[in-house]
């Protein structure tokens, strides 16, 4: 497969190119971070998050290829693994205690929002993620989705996150809430 | 509209990332002072955070269930199986030309064995030269016969002068054989070919048959008191009589429609050879066309 075909099919919203690209450069890429320090679990994580990186500026339609599809992607990689090792680097030094409490209470907080997403059921999850991340337009969720109209993916996607806003709302205690 | 409505839109339009620049900076002005819309942008941001999280672990759940180690051991696989193609191929390649090599030489040798037997076949007709009489000619040709690639003198055969001839009793038999190799087999082919379908004394449209390609004239000269320039000619074996050796003779062999029919050819003459079980005198062929004719076949030959 051509990069210029992969890369249309990500804009299709294809998930099987994103496996091609998974399976067709996962050697090169993760030798990169194991090459620098890092794990097999830490490469496979580096080089999933930059094939997602890859996957989300490829479907907002603006990304322009001034080279190959695995050059790029090599460049996310370095860069995420740069800031993963900055990012370790500053938690050796700083005191953990502090961050380990604000992780702690943001993970409970984002973890009652994972819940409540699962809980809407899976056509209004589909709606939301594929607005707020693949960044489809209300026409494509309403084709992706089967809808009669823009309208009315516009319409389901209103409801759907207004039940989620509930749902989370419900669930946030106010001490949660206000923190 | 009221300031909430207002505010929630705003948000709306914040995080769908279509406020212009004036709307947004007047928004995040608004935040600085207004604590309950601070309190949902952080709302907002949670919920949307976490809802691109949650697909983002959705496609990477994804690509952790594709077997990486078996997509590159398939990989693997078929790079082995590859090569192992590519040396079978080679294996195959090399055998087959060593084994042509081997072939060829076996070929070559038997060729160059095949040579080498002409050769000392060919040297086996050289008549030897001893201290020839007086009355002797000189060798001019070697002794052939149509058609026979080889002929072979036998060891024991001694030159035997005129003197010897005056002798009152046969003192010395010389055989020589002619051989003629085993029809190659596209001979097969032409099975159908019979003796009548040669024309008489016509030797443009004489035609090979395989009994003659086998036929084997045996000759043997004699030296005898008696007979002298004599011959008989019976079930294959012909017998000259007389002194043959000092010059080389040729057995001439036509076919024709009455059947095959033998010449001698000696000292540029050339004679009939007929079966008969008597012993008769040589006579010369007086035909002068058949004379051309049997010119023209030596001459060819």
């Amino acid at each position: 497969m051509k990069d210029s075909e992969v890369l249309a099919r990500i804009k299709e919203g294809d998930e099987s190119a994103l496996d091609f690209l998974y399976k067709k450069y996962y050697r090169m890429m993760t030798k990169l971070v194991i090459t620098n320090s890092g794990t097999e679990d830490e490469a496979r994580d580096i080089y999933q998050d930059a094939l997602i990186v890859f996957w989300e500026k490829a479907k907002k339609g603006n990304l322009v290829l001034t080279s190959k599809i695995s050059t790029f992607i090599y460049s996310i990689c370095l860069n995420l693994w740069r800031k993963e090792l900055e990012r370790k680097s500053r938690l050796s030094s700083e005191e953990k205690d502090d961050i380990e409490f604000i992780d702690i209470e943001k993970k409970e907080r984002i973890q009652i929002i994972r819940n409540c997403i699962n809980e809407l059921g899976e056509t209004c999850k589909r709606i939301l993620m594929y607005y707020y991340f693949d960044g489809l337009s209300m026409s494509d969720i309403a084709e992706k989705l089967g809808y009669a109209n823009t309208d009315t993916a516009k319409t389901k996607k209103y409801k759907c996150k207004k039940r989620l806003d509930e749902l989370v709302k419900a669930k946030y205690t106010e001490s949660d809430f206000m923190d | 509209m009221t300031d909430n409505q207002k505010y929630q839109n705003l948000l709306d339009g914040f995080f769908e990332g279509t406020l212009s620049t004036s709307e947004e900076t007047a928004l995040m002005k608004r935040m600085e002072t207004d604590v309950d819309l601070k309190s949902e942008f952080d709302f907002q941001k949670d919920i949307i955070a976490t809802i691109r999280e949650t697909r983002k672990l959705e496609l990477k759940n994804r690509l952790d269930n594709i077997d990486i180690k078996w997509y590159h051991n398939i990989s693997n696989t078929w790079k082995v199986a590859a090569t192992a193609t590519i040396i079978t191929v080679a294996a195959l390649t090399a055998y087959y030309f060593i084994d042509m090599q081997e072939t060829l030489n076996t070929r070559i040798d038997l060729a160059q064995s095949e040579i080498l037997n002409k050769a000392i076949e060919t040297k086996t007709t050289d008549i030897p030269k001893k201290p020839l009489a007086s009355n002797t000619e000189e060798i001019k040709e070697p002794i052939v016969e149509r058609r026979t690639p080889a002929i072979r003198v036998s060891e024991d055969s001694e030159i035997v002068n005129n003197d010897a001839v005056t002798q009152p009793a046969i003192e010395t038999e010389q055989t020589v054989e002619v051989f003629v190799p085993d029809v190659i087999e596209e001979f097969e082919e032409v099975d159908n070919i019979k003796l009548e379908d040669a024309t008489s004394g016509d030797i443009n449209t004489m035609t090979p048959s395989r009994e003659d390609l086998h036929s084997s004239v045996e000759i043997n000269t004699v030296l005898h008191k008696k007979y002298n320039f004599h011959y008989n000619f019976s079930h294959g074996r012909l017998t000259l009589y007389g002194n043959f050796e000092d010059v080389p003779y040729e057995i001439i062999e036509i076919n024709s429609a009455s059947g095959k029919r033998f010449y001698l050819n000696y000292k540029d003459n050339f004679y009939n050879i007929i079966n008969t079980n008597t012993i008769i005198p040589l006579e010369p062929v007086t035909n002068e066309s058949l004379i051309n004719e049997l010119k023209i076949v030596k001459e060819n030959k």
